[in-house]
């Protein structure tokens, strides 16, 4: 969807219990985006894809559990090690709550 | 940080910038409280920081440096990553600040929480790939991201023609710009011209912009409605009816816009009265001429007291920061008053554009009023279906509603379904949405864990 | 518009729509009168709870009609169900009240064999201690005493409940007006007339369920029902995984799984707000029964007035003035909702071998204070 303007560094993050490769020094949605990782979780009642939409912390769309605790995305930097879990199960898998 | 201030500030955005430094000028014991890492809010975000060239942002970006460099060096007490949580009448602020929950008072509290964009509902729009213009300008301040070519651009107002004029800067490919605004609005926005000349440089950044996009050829739909966004699990195509003809363009990524709104979730938390704007279409916090709200001591300054834009928000925020000084004694009735005239004057310069710019993009009806197989509520999934089938059943307002289908329950608590959810009701009762009421606002106003609060 | 009716409830709360649905079910013509959506709505606030537990420990009659109650509610959510399609969530699978101290546990045990005397011995109950209580619930704190358990106590969605009243007393052809707050009520020649801002309405029953509005409107037709706020905050977090099999009356898990924590009792007045103290206050508890909840988010807090009566047992009033007017005052309205819509509404309809007894009459209060 995104590409960057010049080039970026990256950091390695656990998702999902797989490792990942995330540009570094960004939001963590941002990083999400860039690295085409989308849908970025699944809306807990349907279980429908959802992404990031508003990048300023509004609408909670980009909601993942990272170290444990459910957080916005889009407000909190990429952090090496950060263990990410997607809300709603993996894009492969939609049941898990 | 103390247990207590004179004044606590929320927002450091230009509002809330100002009103700090024009407090703290005088005395005034001063916090200011943002949740970014970094001083200017949305409009000047990063400025400090970005790697992106003023340049390819615009004149009025650029200016921010020197607002933001100007807050640094004020004499007060400037806490970033810091949420307000918690605000109630009697001034009680609940913080968060990594990780842990902290509680201060305050004698006087000034909102400067901003804006937030107007949802854009219609079937679809909940996909992965589709987003709002402000999310397309974050990323492009915050981390140097522009879109893939073949963007879709679609909305109403101003910041989208900003943000296609930056895109073109950045070399960006544009596939279409799908303009929503109804034709009927020039004609009706003529008649507030003469007063808008007044702010003519408001006029020529339009015009330029306009200009720009036009020569770069990108192909310009008007007075597009019935947009009907397609694909799974992300976007792939967009589907829109321009000039009687339905069209679809095939595309990953929309970004939406459709004005902004003030972000009240803070100021109603906090008890401060609302009223209707007509002409602006949005609920905006009942104020007096310095920013004070229907709660005394609890000032709102900025966009959050009805869209004004970056300049005039500075100025209100000055103003709500003179009243402060006032109030606690550092500035006599004489002096103050001599401060405040120029800045009142120029603002309400600023504002002489508001009202060509809001009816010159008014939103039509039919874009406010969704379809009822759209979502309302993308957290709990309810459609605008499901709000007309309780209003069916005498549903009494907004908040029954809510009760009664989750609607605005989940964890946006109801930014992005408030709006819509008044409007549905406005138009099923054929009554002025200020007839109509809004959401109760709950705490908390921004994410708290039981953890964190067992520990504070 | 027609403004003449049989029945006219004033308020659409829990209380007033059940009873509407029985009596509109009887084949009487019934208008809902509520208010507006901003409102004092105790509904709105409620904890969902049926609770039986604790009930009546020194009011005989009332621990027996909440016994009743919940009997009732198998067969009463049956009915809302097949009638309006809506599921509200009703699990009867017993409740705990968990003890926090050594001294709590005892109390409780005291008050539960106290229930149990007044119930002529049938009541159930247990007191578990902190072993026997993690066996059922292994997310219990190790630091929680015990709680008392109680197998007819249960839970539903209260919204989803209110919903499904709504529906089904227009499905019995129950007029619902919103917006109608009555400013004035009068006996006139053989029926009884009632003002709002815009209308006047005509009625030969009327039945005051407005809550804490009630006192104001039952002086009209001389009666003295006193109810006084008071104020309970609540929490609401995201969406956990299914953990709690059961109601407690601290925390309870939602069927979307989210958790509402509750349970204060402020006096304060007329003040529907939050505060930080109790807020925190509630987490700090809830997080101390089950430590896993430390990284669960707070979606929503918020407060609502109980309607309180001055012995917590719900009046059930007829004037014995004007004997077709009743005000009904409880802070119960889920647990008591099967029997308002069954039991009650038969006696409000007219018969008068359903009537729940003089110990339920406000004037209980008028007698004790001379």
């Amino acid at each position: 969807m995104f590409r960057f303007l010049d080039t970026n560094a990256q950091v390695e993050v656990t998702l999902d219990g797989e490792s990942l490769d995330l540009p570094a020094g960004i939001s963590l949605a941002a990083a999400f985006i860039a690295a085409g990782q989308t849908p970025m979780g699944h809306s807990p009642v349907s279980h429908s894809p959802r992404t990031a939409y508003c990048m300023m912390g509004s609408c909670f769309e980009c909601v993942i559990e990272v170290d444990g605790v459910n957080q916005r995305a889009c407000q909190i930097e990429v952090v090496q090690g950060m263990c990410l879990r997607r809300p709603g199960g993996t894009a492969d898998n939609g049941s898990q709550s | 940080m103390k247990d207590s201030y004179q004044l606590a500030v929320i927002g450091a955005g230009p509002a809330g910038m100002a009103a700090a430094q024009a407090a703290a000028g005088h005395g005034v014991d001063v916090i200011l409280f943002d949740e970014q890492a970094r001083p200017g809010g949305q409009i000047y975000r990063n400025i400090e920081n970005t790697s992106v060239d003023h340049g390819l942002l615009g004149k009025d970006y650029a200016m921010g440096a020197q607002i933001v460099q100007a807050f640094r060096q004020a004499s007060l007490d400037y806490q970033p990553n810091t949420s307000v949580w918690y605000l109630d009448k009697s001034r009680q602020i609940g913080l968060l600040q990594q990780g842990a929950s902290e509680q201060v008072f305050a004698k006087r509290i000034v909102i400067a929480s901003g804006a937030q964009e107007r949802p854009m509902p219609f079937p679809g729009w909940q996909l992965p790939g589709v987003m709002t213009a402000g999310a397309g300008q974050v990323l492009l301040k915050s981390a140097a991201m522009v879109p893939e070519d073949g963007v879709v651009l679609a909305g109403c107002g101003p910041l989208l023609l900003l943000l296609a004029w930056q895109y073109l800067q950045a070399g960006v490919k544009i596939a279409a710009l799908l303009e929503t605004t109804p034709k009927s609005n020039s004609g009706k926005a003529l008649r507030h011209l003469p007063k808008a000349l007044v702010a003519s440089e408001y006029l020529f950044k339009g015009l330029q912009l306009t200009r720009a996009i036009r020569r770069a050829g990108i192909p310009w739909h008007k007075s597009v409605c019935d947009l009907r966004a397609e694909g799974g699990p992300n976007l792939k195509a967009i589907h829109f009816s321009s000039s009687g003809k339905n069209q679809c363009i095939e595309t990953g990524l929309l970004l939406l816009h459709q004005g902004v709104i003030p972000d009240l979730q803070i100021a109603q938390a906090a008890g401060c009265g609302l009223e209707w704007h007509e002409a602006r279409q949005s609920w905006q916090p009942k104020l007096d001429n310095w920013g004070e709200s229907s709660q005394l001591g609890i000032f709102v300054a900025g966009d959050l007291g009805g869209i004004v834009g970056a300049r005039a928000a500075r100025l209100t925020g000055q103003l709500a920061g003179l009243q402060v000084a006032h109030q606690l004694g550092y500035l006599d009735h004489a002096m103050r008053d001599k401060l405040a005239g120029p800045i009142q004057k120029a603002r309400d310069r600023h504002h002489a554009i508001r009202p060509f710019l809001d009816a010159y993009y008014r939103i039509a009806e039919s874009a406010l009023v969704p379809l009822n197989e759209t979502l309302v509520c993308r957290c709990e999934e309810v459609t605008a279906g499901h709000i007309r089938d309780v209003i069916a059943l005498g549903c009494n307002g907004p908040n029954q509603a809510k009760a009664f289908t989750r609607c605005g329950m989940g964890p946006c608590q109801g930014r992005l379904c408030a709006a819509t959810v008044e409007q549905i009701f406005a138009s099923a009762h054929k009554k002025p949405v200020s007839e109509i009421g809004r959401y109760n606002a709950r705490p908390p106003i921004k994410p708290i864990t039981l953890g964190q609060l067992a520990d504070s | 518009m027609n403004n003449h009716f049989d029945t006219i409830i004033v308020g659409g709360g829990l209380v007033g729509s059940a009873i509407a649905c029985g009596i509109a079910r009887r084949g009487r013509q019934v208008a809902v009168l509520d208010g507006g959506d901003r409102d004092f709505r105790a509904s709105r606030g409620n904890f969902g709870l049926i609770w039986v537990q604790g009930k009546g420990g020194d009011f005989p009659a009332y621990a027996h009609l909440t016994g009743d109650a919940a009997r009732r509610w198998p067969a009463f959510e049956q009915m809302l169900r097949d009638s309006t399609g809506i599921d509200i969530g009703l699990q009867q699978t017993g409740g705990y009240d968990f003890c926090l101290s050594e001294s709590d546990w005892l109390a409780r045990n005291q008050e539960m064999q106290l229930v149990k005397q007044h119930r002529g011995g049938e009541f159930n109950y247990q007191m578990f201690d902190n072993s026997e209580l993690r066996e059922r619930i292994p997310q219990v704190s190790e630091a929680i005493v015990g709680a008392s358990y109680c197998p007819e106590d249960g839970h539903v969605n209260p919204l989803y409940l209110l919903r499904a009243l709504h529906q089904k007393m227009q499905i019995e052809g129950c007029r619902y007006i919103p917006q109608q707050v009555v400013v004035r009520s009068a006996r006139e020649q053989n029926h009884f007339v009632l003002d709002t801002a815009t209308e006047r309405y005509q009625c030969e029953r009327i039945v005051f369920c407005a809550g804490l509005d009630n006192q104001r409107l039952a002086q009209d037709l001389n009666m003295t029902i006193p109810v006084k706020p008071l104020r309970g905050q609540l929490l609401i977090s995201e969406r956990v995984d299914p953990f709690l099999p059961c109601a407690s009356l601290q925390v309870r898990q939602t069927g979307e799984g989210s958790l509402q924590i509750g349970n204060s009792h402020e006096d304060v007045g007329l003040d529907e707000s939050t505060c930080l103290e109790v807020i925190t206050e509630l987490a700090t508890r809830a997080v101390k029964i089950f430590p896993h909840l430390h990284k669960i988010r707070l979606n929503r807090a918020w407060g609502a007035l109980r309607v309180m009566t001055p012995d917590a047992a719900p009046i059930y009033h007829q004037s014995s003035e004007h004997p077709a007017a009743y005000a009904i005052s409880c802070h119960s309205g889920v647990t008591l909702a099967a029997y308002h819509a069954t039991g009650l509404a038969d006696w409000i309809s007219g018969d008068e071998s359903a009537a729940p007894g003089n110990e339920f009459s406000a004037d209980r209060f008028s007698v004790r204070s001379h």
